[in-house]
């Protein structure tokens, strides 16, 4: 099987717009230049072999971030069951790496604290600057499911820095105060 | 954006992107010099196009799979589970099912999965509303053709086989009479109250009045920075926003000064828009 003539250039074309905008996502996902390196080929070698799936516009861009979220999702089960004491001394220094003189060392040790699950709603929101519904196309749920982690993920971390979050697009009704 | 996405933002570990070299055009090279293989099924989030909201305006009702006449003496289970090489595929049989019954049938097969189904308003009717899981626990979503005024809706679940974490699942079923939501979708996402209703930004008397003519009626109003409860505003004030709280009610944040859209609300409320009959 082949591709039909005009998917290198349509390839091409998604390759040049948005390959800053995956190779941040996977920069902030991984601690090494080898493990960003080994997301960006997989990712867009699925793209690739995929590219009738790929969709049209800016979607595309979801898309890419949709399988991007999987490699890492495969590259972290691979090195967790490798599970050796170099990668364990490993996560310990990239814990501390990102450290700075800015003052947010709390924020950052709350960010790390949280599931892996809230760090992506939160980071999908606020780095790569998704919405609801993008995040939803992303993580393969309901804009609404998304809506709802997000609000999650918000109130968890505002509730590990001591805050109190005022947020209005409340979904969650179960037991809780509007 | 809110203060916490405001720290969020500022701890963004790599907040540049960097610019296009080298590297990337080797990589180019590399991939399309790659032989393509034949096509792997994909699973990628059910999409529901445009075209496809449109034809589903359907009233809501009970719109799930039909559950089997049960065969035999044996009661009829909550869930039916399938196997799917290294996988259950478990449908919901039975929507009303206590959640004990369904942690018991999980149970029995190893599994340590709670399920809730809860009542939820239209737009999240058929879908997951909320999840505890540990990261790559395997278990997924399977979509089936059902309709719900959201389009498409995932009633089973492909869960390993030897799946040994434990995990939360809510989905969201129609309501009942005299019911309240546990989960409610946008006001105005399709088979909500407030569908096809630019309605933030509209004031107090104007809402009321649409969701008059929709049999529908404001429960109560939220004001003021921390969201407070109240029962009356003035019909001149501004509708923020509004959450589906049962059938035929809504809560309304309203404000005395003209509401802001943020550009992002703008261009989602365009295009919920464009998708609605013209009159």
């Amino acid at each position: 099987m082949t591709h039909p003539p005009g998917a290198r250039d349509r390839f091409e074309a998604i390759y040049n717009a948005h390959y800053p905008a995956i190779h941040q996502y996977a920069a902030r996902r991984t601690d090494s230049r080898e493990d960003t390196a080994d997301v960006m080929s997989e990712t867009f070698l699925t793209a690739w072999r995929r590219i009738a799936d790929v969709p049209e516009g800016e979607t595309a861009l979801l898309w890419l971030y949709g399988v991007a979220c999987r490699v890492l999702a495969n590259q972290r089960r691979g090195q967790s069951s490798r599970a050796g004491l170099a990668e364990r001394l490993r996560d310990e220094s990239s814990a501390t790496r990102a450290s700075g003189p800015d003052g947010l060392d709390h924020v950052r040790v709350a960010f790390d604290g949280l599931s892996a699950r809230d760090r992506e709603v939160l980071a999908l929101a606020c780095w790569e600057g998704l919405t609801g519904p993008e995040i939803g196309r992303v993580l393969g749920c309901t804009a609404t499911a998304a809506r709802i982690r997000l609000h999650r993920a918000r109130r968890r971390l505002a509730r590990a820095l001591g805050l109190t979050e005022e947020d209005q697009a409340i979904t969650e009704l179960r037991g809780e105060s509007l | 954006m809110s203060d916490i996405d405001r720290l969020v933002a500022a701890i963004d570990p790599v907040p540049h992107a960097s610019e296009q070299g080298q590297d990337a055009r080797e990589l180019f090279d590399e991939i399309v010099a790659t032989p393509v293989r034949a096509r792997r099924r994909v699973r990628w989030p059910v999409v529901v196009p445009v075209a496809t909201v449109l034809a589903v305006a359907i009233v809501m009702g009970a719109v799930f799979i039909p559950a089997d006449a049960p065969s035999g003496i044996a009661p009829a289970a909550a869930l039916a589970f399938q196997r799917s090489g290294d996988d259950w595929i478990v449908t919901v049989k039975d929507l009303y099912a206590d959640p004990e019954r369904f942690a018991s049938e999980f149970r029995a097969r190893g599994l340590d999965i709670r399920l809730w189904i809860t009542p939820g308003s239209p737009s999240t009717v058929g879908h997951v509303t909320s999840r505890t899981l540990s990261e790559g626990d395997g278990i997924e979503e399977e979509s089936v053709a059902c309709e719900s005024p959201g389009g498409g809706c995932a009633v089973s679940f492909r869960i390993p086989a030897g799946f040994r974490g434990s995990e939360q699942i809510w989905f969201a079923r129609p309501a009942r009479p005299g019911e309240r939501y546990d989960s409610a979708g946008d006001a105005d996402a399709t088979g909500e109250l407030l569908h096809c209703v630019p309605f933030r930004g509209m004031t107090v008397d104007e809402v009321r009045a649409v969701l008059a003519g929709r049999d529908g009626s404001i429960a109560e109003f939220r004001v003021g920075e921390r969201s407070d409860p109240a029962q009356h505003v003035p019909g001149d004030w501004f509708v923020q926003d509004a959450v589906p709280t049962a059938p035929g009610q809504v809560i309304v944040s309203a404000q005395p000064d003209r509401v802001k859209l943020s550009p992002e609300l703008t261009t989602y409320v365009e295009k919920k828009m464009a998708e609605c009959p013209r009159d």
